[in-house]
């Protein structure tokens, strides 16, 4: 492929925000993203759509855990194991596996840019899955599973989604389980491999002081030459349907854990996704947040803590949900005060009285998230991944009226019917929501 | 090209310093247009003590309450959210021997606001205010706040001990160091809590801010006119006798000793302490931070390799440096039924260092390793007022320039060097319960 049949490449400049983002995007579907600022190191951040959840190919279904097996094996090639290779660049370099993407990160200085570009290349293209290595990583990532079984975040958020999703892929382990493990073979790897890792599933994302031309040949001539995709793609995300019901995880704690899980329907369409998410953070801010009357009440009464209340909100094209709770002595009134607080008919008038304070307080961190490269990083793949441009995500921003936070909480709040997850002392129970 | 300052100058620090007040407040700045907002962060350091180090991580919790002005939780709240979400935070931290008492403030610029607000300025004053000015009813902190805030602390340090890898550190540590006062926290201890009331809390935070020599950064689009108009918010009367800071140093353990606790652990936590005494100010330092990364580096060090890629006998093992205490921690998470394994994987890697040194492969690309990081620091404010901080307590302070001049130098015999002088001090696994009958002696 030639620079001269692109698909298109665009520089935009937010005066407000004093950035500039510039995009690129190649006929074979990889998409560039370059956020140019000063300093003395360069992140490069690889996101491909190849998550928990992409378990159907045309070829087989994967098993569970199999992106998250992929993303571990991908590191050794048959001339040793790449990460020796970025050390020998002074580069550190991150990988992580989530329901929808695998990502890898590289900080490397900016005159070794390149080659940890060919690096992240041969890492992603290069698929090598001799079956002795994928036995021993097998063992690994069991001890992995291991290590997060007694890891209260981690047990929480599983139990949250059982109690949201029971039984539907969304609710197993990103890592797999023991059972599956068994089922991910080299043949199985290499299936994901084929099917995932193509150029339309990728997005690069760069920070740091780089130009764009010469950032852009590099990337050209390192996976300009790739095919799209086969004409068989990958079946969209199973929707996740909520059926949501009551579950007691079991785990030594000096106090449990509440999760509430909110699900709501997916938004379908990616940027309508977006605008929920932003949405729901903010509500949830303004009636939960630490300047809400709810939070200083209960904070003054110990019912929850500083440390571990909050609110987390994942949207997606297939699904759609929040938690909020945290640690508290009593998961059944806490549980019944949020409830009765996220419902309560006076919360349009909150809404629109309190809208200034909110709105600051949004701008801030609005511009803050442009304050240093892993922050500009991560607000350019919200958005990308939405398929919007970063700065449309600023505009929205800058554009949410109070109204569509009404809008938002009427539809996504008020009837709720939650799933409840208690982390703590006792044993397992699953109950049906109205058990 | 948009690099700043293209080298780390040797020589030249991060920060412009300036002694105000009668060398009481250090004032450091760091100017700079590249961040959107501007730190104000000060720094109340003293030597970790039993009980003091307890109230003060109290205080902290305290001066994140309310002001004079602001005399609750949610008007403080709700005006830092009105300085455009302006980011507050009281802490104590830990470094190496000391408990720092820390208020951090960050503000958007001007630049970037509607209109100028000044923003950087008022944080500061809210700072001051917190410190100077807290929400203390009739002289003290109030019975109600001292109470919650009690209890809070109490389930806090529960809740950070349910973390196994952070009990196992803790616990490691408290072991390895009997008499020092590294064994301390920065959140002091939980059976400490109840023995401060209100009035104890306000009198403990006036000797404290009396005595000890405060160390002010600001960060960001400010010039040194602005930041001491900034510092002279910070004008208190300081007692005659500042504290000493010095450092008692670090004992020697004897013999090697191991200990294994049961806990409800899905898998053993093993940590293991080395002592050399090669701190921050040692010569042999930057050869020490080398065989670190060559040791126990996350990915490519000599244990990564071995234990987890070759044996696939664990899924995490690193190790990591205690700067200020010259202590070396190897930890990893492991099947109890292979401590052995592991302990002789670790001791066999140190001797070879110890007797062969490394590889020039394995020196040059550790070196790389540090150094891009020692340059990457500049990218975020609180590395680098850590890295300063961290010095300017250890009495050794040096420039990231002239470290990295130094590492390019060091060889693979400092390495060998270094290796050979650590001794295994304490080894310590939190096993699961259900492991008892695989480990000798268990109850």
């Amino acid at each position: 492929m030639s620079i001269e049949q692109t698909i298109a490449s665009s520089v935009r400049i937010h005066p407000m925000l004093a950035e500039q983002i510039h995009h690129h995007q190649w006929p074979n579907g990889l998409q560039l993203w370059l956020c140019p600022r000063p300093g003395r190191t360069v992140s490069v951040h690889l996101s491909v759509a190849a998550g928990s959840l992409d378990r159907g190919t045309p070829e087989q279904i994967l098993p569970a855990g199999t992106a998250h097996f992929l993303e571990h094996r991908l590191f050794e090639k048959h001339d040793g194991d790449l990460t020796g290779q970025f050390a020998a660049l002074g580069a550190d370099i991150d990988a992580e596996t989530g329901f929808t993407h695998t990502s890898f990160t590289c900080d490397v200085a900016p005159s070794r840019m390149s080659g940890c570009l060919e690096l992240l290349a041969r890492l992603v293209l290069e698929p090598y899955f001799p079956e002795s290595a994928v036995e021993r990583e097998r063992d690994i990532i069991l001890r992995e599973i291991e290590l997060y079984e007694d890891n209260v975040e981690w047990v929480a958020f599983q139990a949250a989604t059982q109690a949201l999703y029971p039984d539907q892929p969304i609710a197993d382990d990103i890592a797999g389980t023991g059972q599956s493990l068994t089922r991910i073979d080299a043949s199985a790897l290499a299936t994901a491999h084929r099917h995932l890792y193509r150029p339309d599933r990728m997005q690069l994302i760069v920070t740091g002081p780089v130009d764009m031309e010469p950032l852009r040949d590099t990337v050209e001539e390192l996976f300009a030459g790739l095919s799209r995709s086969p004409d068989q793609s990958i079946p969209a995300h199973q929707i996740a349907m909520a059926a949501p019901c009551r579950i007691h995880k079991q785990l030594a704690l000096a106090r449990p854990r509440l999760w509430l899980g909110i699900a709501d329907t997916p938004p379908g369409q990616q940027s309508q996704g977006l605008k929920r998410e932003l949405h729901l953070e903010w509500i949830l801010d303004m009636l939960l947040g630490g300047a809400s009357a709810f939070f200083s009440t209960h904070y003054e009464s110990s019912l929850i803590d500083g440390d571990s209340f909050g609110s987390e909100i994942y949207v997606d094209e297939s699904f759609s949900f929040s938690l909020v709770g945290g640690d508290t002595d009593d998961p059944m009134r806490l549980g019944d005060i949020l409830l009765q607080t996220l419902s309560d008919p006076l919360t349009p008038d909150l809404l629109a009285e309190d809208f200034d304070r909110a709105s600051r307080r949004a701008y801030g961190e609005l511009v803050t998230s442009f304050e240093d490269g892993g922050s500009v990083q991560d607000f350019i793949e919200t958005a990308v991944l939405r398929g919007c441009h970063p700065f449309d995500l600023v505009d929205l921003v800058l554009n949410t009226g109070a109204d569509d936070l009404i809008s938002t909480w009427q539809t996504s709040l008020r009837d709720c019917e939650p799933a409840w997850t208690v982390v703590g002392p006792g044993l397992d129970v699953t109950e049906g929501a109205d058990g | 090209m948009l690099l700043e300052n293209p080298r780390a100058d040797e020589g030249i620090s991060d920060f412009e310093s300036r002694a105000m007040h009668d060398g009481r407040l250090w004032l450091h700045v760091h100017a700079s247009q590249r961040y959107k907002s501007t730190t104000v962060d000060l720094f109340l350091p003293t030597l970790l003590q039993p009980r003091r180090a307890t109230g003060l991580a109290l205080i902290a919790r305290l001066l994140e309450r309310g002001t004079q002005a602001h005399p609750d939780l949610r008007a403080l709240n709700r005006y830092t959210d009105w300085l455009y979400g302006a980011n507050y935070f009281a802490a104590t931290q830990r470094f190496g021997a000391y408990q720092v008492l820390r208020l951090h403030l960050a503000a958007v610029d001007d630049r970037f606001l509607p209109q100028p607000e000044s923003l950087g300025l008022q944080g500061a004053q809210l700072l001051s205010d917190v410190l100077l000015r807290p929400h203390a009813p009739q002289g003290v902190f109030g019975s109600a706040w001292v109470e919650q805030e009690r209890l809070a602390h109490k389930k806090s340090i529960a809740a950070s001990m349910e973390d196994r890898s952070v009990r196992a550190q803790r616990r490691c540590i408290q072991i390895m160091c009997p008499n020092e006062p590294y064994r301390l926290s920065a959140d002091g201890d939980a059976t400490e809590v109840d023995l401060f009331d209100g009035r104890q809390l306000t009198e403990l935070l006036a000797s404290h801010t009396r005595q000890s020599v405060a160390h002010l950064y600001v960060c960001g689009d400010v010039d040194m006119a602005q930041a001491m108009q900034m510092s002279e918010l910070f004008a208190w009367e300081r007692a005659d006798n500042l504290e000493s800071l010095a450092d008692t140093g670090s004992a020697s353990q004897q013999h090697p000793q191991q200990v294994i606790e049961f806990g409800d652990a899905s898998q053993g936590r093993l940590m293991i302490g080395h002592r050399g005494g090669i701190h921050l100010g040692h010569p042999e330092y930057p050869a020490f931070l080398l065989l670190n990364v060559i040791l126990g580096g996350e990915m490519v060090g000599r244990l990564y390799r071995r234990v987890r890629e070759l044996e696939g006998l664990c899924y995490h093992i690193a190790s990591y440096i205690e700067p200020m205490a010259g202590f070396l921690f190897v930890e990893a998470g492991i099947e109890v039924a292979n401590l052995d394994r592991v302990q002789q994987h670790i001791a066999d890697e140190l001797t070879a260092l110890g007797s062969a040194g490394p590889t020039d492969e394995e020196l040059d690309n550790a070196r790389l390793v540090i150094q891009h990081r020692l340059n990457a620091i500049a990218d975020h404010r609180d590395a680098l007022v850590h890295f300063d901080l961290q010095r300017r307590l250890a009495q050794a302070q040096i420039s990231r320039g002239r470290l990295a001049s130094i590492l390019s130098e060091v060889d693979a015999d400092q390495i060998r060097n270094v290796a050979a002088q650590l001794r295994r001090d304490t080894t310590y696994l939190l096993a699961p319960e259900t492991a008892a009958e695989v480990v000798p002696g268990a109850p």
